[in-house]
């Protein structure tokens, strides 16, 4: 019987940036990161989904523990570059490697109830 | 074997819709038996402060239909310490009380084996499961149960009609603190289209409840209801995920405390009033440290001691039911 008390298991999204409704996403637990880290993030995703379009998910690999950045589009958006995107999408995570390995470690402790 | 002349009763933790029709059932049924009984009240907080009163068959007249517990209830930090403990003893052997009838849950009943323990006999104990989570292994049935899944369903059932109404995604947090009970029957009796519990994790991944959100929005489903159960909790957040992933409204409810009151169902009044007079029986036929439970359709009694330390997964039917039930 699994005693997991969470509603995830290895694949927990803690960020979402939405283009199509201009709704943003942080998961409750990293409400408590320092409010300049937290600005950062939403201004590194929004900028990235205002730009490219599309749905962000950022998702801690709670096995490997880092983050995993997925894009993703609705079924009728036919005018997303899905190439562009995923280009752009490579590029915004060499960009701030440093930021998304602390957000990494702090999940790790954080979502594992071990802070 | 000594018989017994005066009993204590009290209900402790958590209140639960029944428990009046339980102690009515314990004060009639051990009067009938020339037995006599003082309340304790607020729990065991109230026994260690002597809190009591004399019971008698006017005392638990017209209670039968109430909710809550005429006697209140409270958690006791004091009471689980060896002070406490003692104290309690003083405060019985003083009103010269043979045993102790408690309700409530498991914390309830190892606080009370504590004491019989620590009285080295002197005192003895009775426990009546009476907990609307339903998270004692060794009873097939607690007092409060059926009125809180009742209670929940009817408050899904009016969720649902403005759910659809605004084409919204609907998560109701139930009660159950770390079991899935009351979640499993709200979610099949009310056509849920899911249910997360604590025991059963993988069909409550958020990722495929996502999945599942979408896929039924795209087939044209006009609602989507979740039930989330308490020992899961993060309702609120977890509706702000699903409307950011999907675009979808999403809104939480926790229905809370309201599945705690009201007036008990007929199965609750019943099976309280029974499980009450049970408790008396016990006592009167001078076992020891019991726990009335309702296991393969009968009442009967169990040490107190094996009760708690039995376990019981959580049955696969539900699950398999509510999987079966999902609209593919």
């Amino acid at each position: 019987m699994n005693q997991q008390k969470t509603y995830h298991n290895e694949s927990i999204p803690i960020i979402v940036s939405n283009s199509y409704i201009k709704k943003y996403y942080l998961d409750n637990r990293l409400e408590i990161l320092p409010k300049e880290i937290k600005n950062k993030l939403k201004e590194v995703f929004v900028t990235f989904t205002e730009n490219v379009g599309g749905i962000l998910v950022v998702i801690f690999d709670n096995k490997n523990y880092n983050l995993l950045l997925n894009i993703e589009k609705n079924d009728d958006d036919i005018g997303f570059d899905e190439i562009n995107a995923n280009y752009k999408l490579s590029k915004l995570e060499n960009e701030n490697i440093e930021l998304f390995e602390q957000i990494a470690k702090f999940c790790k402790f954080k979502l594992n109830g071990l802070v | 074997m000594e018989r017994i002349r005066k009993i204590g009763v009290l209900t402790s933790g958590g209140d639960a819709p029944g428990m009046n029709a339980a102690i009515r059932g314990v004060v009639r049924c051990a009067l009938n038996n020339g037995v006599d009984v003082i309340g304790f009240q607020r729990g065991f907080s109230g026994l260690l402060d002597d809190e009591y009163r004399e019971m008698d068959k006017r005392s638990v007249s017209d209670i039968v239909d109430r909710g809550g517990t005429i006697l209140f209830t409270s958690r006791s930090k004091e009471f689980y310490e060896k002070s406490g403990q003692l104290k309690a003893i003083e405060v019985l052997k003083k009103h010269n009380i043979d045993a102790l009838v408690t309700l409530g849950g498991d914390g309830t009943f190892r606080g009370a084996l504590e004491l019989a323990e620590t009285s080295k006999g002197e005192i003895n104990v009775v426990g009546i499961p009476a907990t609307i989570d339903l998270d004692i292994a060794c009873t097939e049935y607690t007092i409060g149960f059926d009125t809180a899944i009742n209670t929940a369903m009817e408050g899904v059932d009016r969720i649902r009609d403005t759910s659809t109404s605004h084409e919204r995604c609907s998560i109701v947090e139930v009660m159950g603190r770390n079991a899935g009970y009351i979640a499993a029957y709200t979610g099949i009796s009310t056509g849920a289209e899911d249910i997360i519990i604590p025991e059963y994790n993988e069909y409550g991944d958020i990722n495929k409840i996502i999945t599942r959100v979408r896929i039924a929005n795209k087939k044209g489903k006009k609602h989507y209801i979740i039930i989330n159960a308490e020992g899961i909790g993060q309702s609120y957040d977890m509706a702000k995920m699903i409307e950011t992933m999907t675009g979808i409204e999403t809104r939480a409810t926790i229905l809370g405390h309201l599945q705690r009151g009201g007036t008990p169902t007929c199965k609750d009044r019943v099976y309280a009033s029974i499980m009450g007079c049970k408790s008396v029986e016990v006592l009167l036929e001078g076992k020891k440290n019991r726990l009335i439970v309702y296991k393969d359709g009968e009442f009967s009694d169990v040490d107190i001691k094996d009760g708690l330390s039995q376990k019981k997964p959580f049955p696969q039917y539900f699950i398999k039911t509510a999987v079966e039930l999902e609209s593919k």
